[in-house]
């Protein structure tokens, strides 16, 4: 019976052929325009590191005075990144196997070879646990040691495609860098590191660059490489470098591994303590313990990093979907019923409402299976023209197959849904009128 | 082979109560052709549309074939009406954008038959009416008779029990009206039960039962047998 | 009216399809229009600077221990200022429209209730010049006040410079040079004195609340510096090319960033989120528009044949052609109306919906109206056909037995 209802399916898509295009074509292009603006949202919304994202926190610590610097909705809202006192204190006390500050910094780089120009690439500074922390993958060497960061090691982990350009494929490890006028040894190679959304470090956006190589937090203090970021001051941060890197400015950020709850409760705690020690000093003015940690999930939310014009985009495309799926309802149903009569004779030999019903409900999933082929090609476009419109897009927000596979599921499903109405009214026509009708 | 008892159809609206047909009963015999005759709105249409389990009787009962038909789910009486009744209309009602094979395959779909079975039906039913050759006309290129012709194959496909055919010549010149007819009179001999609606006195003639309905009611049962008894 | 609304009563479904539908569009298309206003006034709105004499670029010391700031910033100048087309240069920490910047809450005293936001830029006396900027009052600084600074280094300036904007919340009543701001301690009178006032520059943050508030301090980078300079506009685009690489090859002591951006590029790429949303927004509601008529088209052609037989009798009883026209224009009219009643409540539903979640202002009643205006000459033009086959429906069809 069911390939009987697929034949009939194909026939009424080939009656009134302008009907089923019009249907077809509204209901590709609110599937696609739907599906390129979900696509958008989930890979925005999606996981930077789900293997470890319930584990990892970022530590927010209440060192500020005044209006919080960083959230224009909450003026309590502690600011989200650490004074370089706080985030040394932290690193040396606070309770975890693994945590660790970081902050954005970048150095010209020199090649021996005189004929490539000195050039700029973004830099982490920050220790040796991050390695770990984010489990990054070492194709040569490994991170520096302990000791390195204690004493300030001129030494540096590069990303794959830095080491290329500047080693080609051969091992580096040993080997020299120029970062401006220093020289660093290069004791490791990760892969390269660039999860998107960058969740541990959103100032320079959601969709920030990947740093090209790490080095050791106090080395970077040592050298006064200067900070690229966000830094909020609620006093003047002094004249100079030491005078910054001591003073109440906010611009590290700050990431901690914490297995359960328990973990967390005393980290928390710690983080308390800390607070009230420092108000004790004079310091932390605010009494209210506003510190806090907060997992992947949390922090990219707390950070609002979806863009609000994708969320306006999907809201209208699920708006223009719903036009596009009233249309089609509507369509289904003058079509369907335009063919009264030979339903009436259908009834009359012997078909039954329930398959008058579901013969119809086949045909409206062939015509949302042909949305959906339609839908696919123009999700592909809008991606493309996407693209075009937010560079930042590319590579970004690409089709993948399980969307695809929603979208087939969802303009099908959507179409019957729509098919309901229309197939339950013609299962219903009365036949012996149909049949007196001509 | 039909036996109604007491059927009662009514038609309500919210203002007013049509009654189609009152108190009617009427029993039909295996192999018998039976001409339901009366004028326009006399009840005929409803007759047949109850007997084919078009619609439903408001009150009575009506058994089909040794079986009470009149309180089944629509479900099974879709499936009486598929394989045991057949039907001819007066305006053919084959479907037009299938062509004859297509147009008579349509009940033996839904009997989910397979198809070399319902191959074998079709090519015997369309040569019974002597239609083999157009096959794979569609209904636009034949005339009324030759439609006429392929609805009834269409209605004898399923070897139906009962035949019920509406004004079956009333789209039909006279000379058509007449083949029709005979071919009818063949089904029937071949021993399929006809019940056939008509205003044509003529053709009611030929029946071997005549059924009259006036205001709903059967008022007047001719014997057509007894007729014959007495003319002989 | 009386059989328009027996025949939509009859035809139930249809007639409630088609509202919802009408419905959605004007929601939808009233609130994009709204967004899509707002976003163009965003964009049109003057940076202050001559942006299509413009182009900036970025040098950074390698050794910054070593490297000469100020003597390197006096030779790079004239080394600019020596290129045909290039008619003025200053270097700075950042740009209007670049996204990146300093800002500060500047007051004239403890407890101001004035206290306003405003960007800083780092400034000297060719600034305005360069960036076609115009001193409104006061005096412009002077060579000999601008001082390098060490990176990191927050000095407080000892003059400044204010927009028109920001003097005009500071200094309601006008006389703004002359006067101190507060010091670092919020004290009166103890901060920079402005000098001058100047006309509009805007901030670096095309989004900001402040955005036409900013401040000029007298201090040049002594590390990374943005190099702004002035050309002829006909000669930016090559430029942009020569001047760097020239810059680049002179002094290998610092690094100069592979390519310039013109302030036209910084422009497109601070507006470019709006761009898309103008671009996305008009694409959806023009289909929705499409797709919304052609969906009357198909009900009101559906209509037409399902009352052939009616219309036939209507004509066969003495309704002319225009009458038939005209009762599915009514028709259509009525079906409107109660789309765009409830398309009103959708829209500000939708509009209040969205600004909870974002910073969207309220839709102006204005759109709604282009909006219902527009849903109903597109309820007529799409009914205009199928009403006028209606009309030509023969009479005779009523005669015509079942």
């Amino acid at each position: 019976m069911t390939r009987y209802y697929l034949q009939l399916a194909v026939r009424g898509l080939l009656q009134h052929r302008a009907l089923t295009a019009l249907m077809v074509f509204a209901i590709g292009l609110g599937i696609a325009a739907t599906m390129t603006g979900l696509t958008i949202l989930a890979r925005y919304g999606s996981d930077p590191i789900p293997q470890k994202s319930k584990q990892l926190f970022a530590v927010q610590l209440d060192a500020w005075k005044g209006d919080s610097p960083t959230n224009e909705f909450d003026f309590n809202a502690p600011p989200d990144q650490l004074t370089y006192k706080d985030a040394t204190a932290l690193m040396q006390r606070a309770p975890a196997k693994r945590q660790t500050a970081m902050y954005l910094t970048g150095a010209a780089l020199q090649s021996d070879n005189a004929e490539i120009a000195p050039f700029f690439r973004p830099m982490r500074a920050t220790q040796n646990v991050f390695f770990e922390l984010f489990e990054l993958q070492f194709i040569y060497g490994a991170a520096w040691r302990d000791s390195d960061d204690a004493a300030k090691a001129r030494v540096t982990v590069l990303t794959q495609p830095l080491s290329e350009m500047l080693f080609g494929a051969s091992n580096p490890v040993g080997k020299q860098v120029q970062y401006g006028a220093e020289r660093f040894t290069v004791v490791g190679v990760v892969k390269e590191f660039a999860p998107k959304p960058k969740f541990y470090d959103l100032n320079q956006g959601t969709l920030g660059d990947a740093d090209a190589a790490y080095l050791p937090i106090a080395t970077a203090i040592d050298l006064s490489m200067n900070q690229s970021g966000n830094t909020s001051c609620f006093e003047s941060s002094g004249n100079g470098w030491s005078d910054f890197i001591a003073s109440e400015c906010i611009w590290l950020q700050y990431w901690v591994e914490l297995e359960t709850a328990a973990e967390t409760s005393a980290y928390l705690s710690f983080l308390n303590a800390y607070a009230d020690e420092q108000h004790k000093l004079g310091r932390f003015v605010d009494t209210t313990r506003n510190n806090h940690v907060v997992d992947v999930k949390q922090w990219l939310k707390q950070n609002k990093v979806v863009p609000q014009d994708s969320k306006i985009f999907v809201y209208v495309s699920i708006g223009f979907l719903l036009v596009c799926l009233i249309n089609a309802l509507g369509l289904m149903l003058a079509k369907f019923l335009r063919r009264a009569n030979e339903l009436g004779v259908r009834r009359a030999l012997g078909a039954s409402k329930r398959s008058v019903f579901v013969q119809h409900l086949f045909e409206a999933g062939a015509i949302g299976t042909a949305g959906a082929a339609l839908g696919v090609v123009l999700t592909i476009l809008g991606l493309k023209g996407m693209h075009l419109l937010y560079a930042k897009l590319e590579n970004f927000a690409v089709l993948d197959l399980k969307t695809l596979a929603i979208l087939v599921l969802v303009s099908v499903s959507a179409t019957v849904l729509a098919g309901l109405l229309p197939a339950w009214r013609v299962s219903q026509l009365p036949p012996a009128r149909a049949l007196k009708a001509n | 082979m039909l036996k109604m008892s007491n059927i009662k159809k009514y038609y309500r609206t919210a203002l007013v109560e049509t009654h189609a047909l009152r108190n009617f009963s009427l029993h039909v015999k295996a192999g018998e052709f039976v001409a339901v005759t009366g004028p326009s709105g006399s009840g005929k249409t409803t007759f047949l549309n109850l007997a084919g389990l078009l619609e439903e009787p408001s009150e009575g009962s009506y058994e089909l074939d040794g079986v009470r038909v009149d309180q089944m789910n629509d479900d099974a009486r879709s499936k009486v009406r598929n394989e045991k009744l057949g039907f001819i209309f007066q305006s053919f009602n084959l479907i037009p954008d299938l062509n004859l094979f297509d147009n008579v395959d349509v009940p033996l779909r839904y009997r989910r038959m397979p198809s070399a079975e319902r191959k074998k039906r079709i090519e015997e039913a369309l040569e019974r009416v002597g239609l083999s050759a157009r096959m794979k006309h569609y209904p636009a290129e034949l005339s009324g008779g030759q439609q006429q012709r392929a609805a009834i194959a269409r209605a004898l496909a399923g070897s139906p029990k009962l035949l019920l055919a509406d004004e079956p010549t009333g789209n039909l010149d006279s000379a058509r009206a007449r083949a029709t007819m005979g071919l009818l009179e063949e089904i029937n001999a071949a021993g399929t039960t006809i019940i056939m609606v008509t205003h044509d006195p003529e053709l009611a003639r030929r029946a071997q039962r005549n059924v009259h309905v006036v205001d709903g009611e059967l008022v007047d049962i001719d014997r057509s047998e007894n007729l014959f008894r007495a003319a002989a | 009216m009386g059989p328009t609304i027996r025949a939509l009563l009859k035809s139930k479904t249809g007639a409630i399809l088609i509202i919802l539908e009408v419905a959605i569009t004007l929601a939808i298309v009233s609130n994009a229009l709204s967004m899509i206003s707002t976003r163009s006034a965003a964009m049109a709105r003057p940076s202050g600077v001559e942006e299509e004499r413009l182009f900036t670029f970025r040098s950074s010391p390698i050794d910054r221990n070593t490297y000469p700031a100020e003597a390197a910033f006096a030779a790079d100048r004239a080394r600019l200022l020596a290129l045909p087309g290039v008619e003025n240069a200053y270097a700075t920490d950042q740009l209007p429209l670049s996204g990146s910047g300093s800002s500060t809450s500047v007051k004239l005293g403890p407890d101001d209730p004035r206290e306003s936001q405003t960007a800083t830029y780092y400034a000297d006396e060719n600034t305005l010049a360069t960036l076609g900027v115009k001193l409104l009052s006061g005096r412009n600084f002077d060579a000999r006040e601008i001082r390098t600074l060490k990176p990191r280094a927050d000095e407080t300036p000892s003059v400044v410079l204010i927009s028109k904007a920001l003097s005009d919340s500071l200094f309601p009543d006008g006389a703004a040079v002359g006067k101190r701001l507060a010091g670092r301690d919020d004290s009166a009178g103890t901060g920079p004195e402005i000098v001058g006032v100047y006309g509009k520059l805007q901030s670096p943050w095309n989004g900001d609340e402040y955005i036409e508030n900013t401040l000029l301090m007298p201090f040049r980078p002594g590390g990374r510096v943005a190099w702004v300079v002035r050309a002829q506009p006909e000669a930016v685009l090559g430029l942009q090319i020569s001047a760097r690489d020239m810059l680049a090859n002179a002094d290998r002591s610092r690094m100069v960033s592979p390519t310039a951006q013109s302030m036209l590029e910084i422009r497109a790429e601070s507006y470019r989120d709006d761009r898309a949303m103008i671009v996305l927004m008009s694409i959806l509601s023009s289909l929705l528009i499409v797709i919304t008529a052609f969906g009357i088209v198909g009900m009101a052609s559906f209509w037409v044949t399902q009352r052939t037989k009616q219309i036939g009798m209507r004509r066969a009883l003495g309704a002319t052609r225009s009458a038939i026209v005209r009762e599915f224009q009514l028709e259509n009219a009525l079906l409107t109306t109660a789309g765009a009643a409830l398309g009103i409540a959708l829209a500000y539903g939708a509009n209040y919906w969205f600004a909870r979640q974002a910073n969207i202002p309220m839709l102006p009643l204005s759109y709604v109206l282009i909006g219902i205006v527009l849903v109903f000459a597109l309820g007529q033009l799409a009914v205009l056909r199928p009403a006028q086959r209606a009309s030509r429906v023969s009479p005779a069809i009523a005669t015509r037995s079942v």
